[in-house]
């Protein structure tokens, strides 16, 4: 079995079920999240999302796994959300061919992006942030593991910055609502 | 969870830990020396010919086939053909030539179903294989789309080690961040000096350079390299593309 491809199936699932964990199901949540998990990969959406995103970071798995054992209150703030949408912005576009050089590559001797993680980490230390730090461990202890050929892949996906949107979007949309009532 | 209850020192001597073992785990390959090409010119036109006089008896082949040598002489050809099960759909096909010059019963050795199979994923095609003959083994990638004709494009890769009788599952290859939203085409691979692959890949969009991907003798994607254009060794044959005849 190809360990790459069985975490990205799994994964896949376990990140549906933590979105159905966003719902006002009150005690059903963690039933449902359950049912959402396995349901994902029966009926193919899992496989699905594998099939056209490619595998999920580890950064968005350990995310969705907070979110299914209820840490409260969530890591993934509006503070990280905007610097993952800032990197991704430029990242993504450069990545796919608009801009002077392809950063990807990068990610397969990932030697810069390791060492340039540690004034991050030093900084969420500072900040008294262990979660942050603590997903950055997952991350890298993930790509010691073997499986992942590019660190990329480990640390960032469209599917991480699709959330990330969507909590900046949020918060932008309720600054904006909360200012017209004033 | 109780994350603020961990003592402070914690949570950045995991970090330190896990940085260790990434960094130690960082493929250092040699510099890159591609091996010079092991054939004539000669020969690898009357091979290119045979299997362009084989291909017409491989019923439905279409686009390009691609064709590899053993050291020993022996040849293995892949191609794009209608499945067996699904003749809609597109299958890949592989026969090999013994050293008497007989062509074996063609084989479908990828499909649709194949490939989501190994990758636990949705694909919707497969098509354009290559095929490179590595010591007794055989190396096929080939390209498989999730959404068709406008994304979703992932690179497969899968192994023979008994002269393309059976494969291993394919395996998908990480080669772009995220889905490729392009498509791309593959060119026959060549042999690196240190036992690792090249395997030169053209996106068909604009904006993306030709880029080679850099296979470890272990098998291992270790880097995505711009291929150059004064670069010789690519226009040299390691396994060679083979027009199919109309």
């Amino acid at each position: 079995m190809n360990a790459l491809a069985a975490y990205g199936l799994v994964a896949h699932a376990l990140i549906i079920g933590a979105l159905f964990t966003l719902l006002p199901l009150g005690d059903l949540r963690p039933k449902i999240a359950l049912a959402a998990t396995t349901l994902s990969l029966l009926i193919g959406i899992a496989p699905g999302l594998h099939g056209l995103f490619g595998i999920p970071s580890v950064s968005l798995l350990l995310l969705a796994l907070l979110q299914l054992a209820n840490h409260t209150p969530s890591s993934f703030t509006v503070r990280p959300a905007s610097g993952v949408l800032l990197f991704a912005l430029i990242f993504y576009p450069m990545a796919h061919g608009f801009g002077p050089f392809d950063p990807y590559p990068l990610g397969y001797q990932p030697w810069a992006i390791i060492i340039a993680l540690m004034p991050v980490a030093v900084a969420l230390w500072w900040r008294r942030k262990p979660m942050g730090i603590l997903i950055l461990a997952g991350d890298l202890a993930a790509y010691a593991t073997g499986v992942f050929p590019n660190f990329w892949d480990v640390l960032i996906d469209p599917l991480l910055v699709l959330l990330a949107l969507a909590i900046v979007g949020r918060h932008l949309a309720i600054r904006f609502i909360a200012s017209r009532r004033r | 969870m109780t994350v603020d209850r961990l003592p402070r020192w914690f949570p950045p001597a995991l970090f330190l830990a896990a940085l260790a073992a990434a960094l130690w785990r960082i493929p250092t390959p040699e510099a890159v020396n591609f091996l010079p090409p092991a054939l004539s010119a000669d020969v690898a036109t009357r091979e290119s010919n045979a299997a362009q006089a084989f291909l017409p008896q491989a019923k439905g082949a279409h686009a390009q086939a691609s064709l590899t040598r053993w050291p020993d002489g022996r040849l293995a050809l892949a191609w794009n053909g209608p499945s067996r099960l699904d003749p809609a759909e597109n299958a890949i096909w592989v026969s090999t030539r013994d050293r008497q010059g007989q062509w074996s019963t063609p084989l479908e050795v990828a499909t649709r179903a194949t490939a989501a199979g190994g990758s636990f994923a949705h694909v919707r095609s497969i098509s354009s294989p290559t095929l490179h003959a590595e010591g007794s083994w055989l190396q096929l990638w080939y390209v498989g789309q999730a959404l068709g004709e406008w994304g979703g494009t992932f690179l497969y890769h899968s192994t023979s080690t008994d002269a393309g009788k059976t494969w291993t599952l394919a395996r998908r290859l990480p080669i772009s961040a995220g889905s490729n939203l392009s498509q791309f085409s593959l060119r026959p691979a060549l042999p690196l000096a240190d036992g690792g692959i090249a395997l030169p890949l053209v996106r068909n969009a604009a904006g993306h350079p030709e880029r080679w991907l850099r296979f470890s003798a272990t098998g291992r994607l270790i880097d995505q390299i711009e291929i150059r254009k004064d670069d010789p060794l690519f226009g040299q044959a390691g396994s060679r593309q083979v027009e199919i005849p109309r």
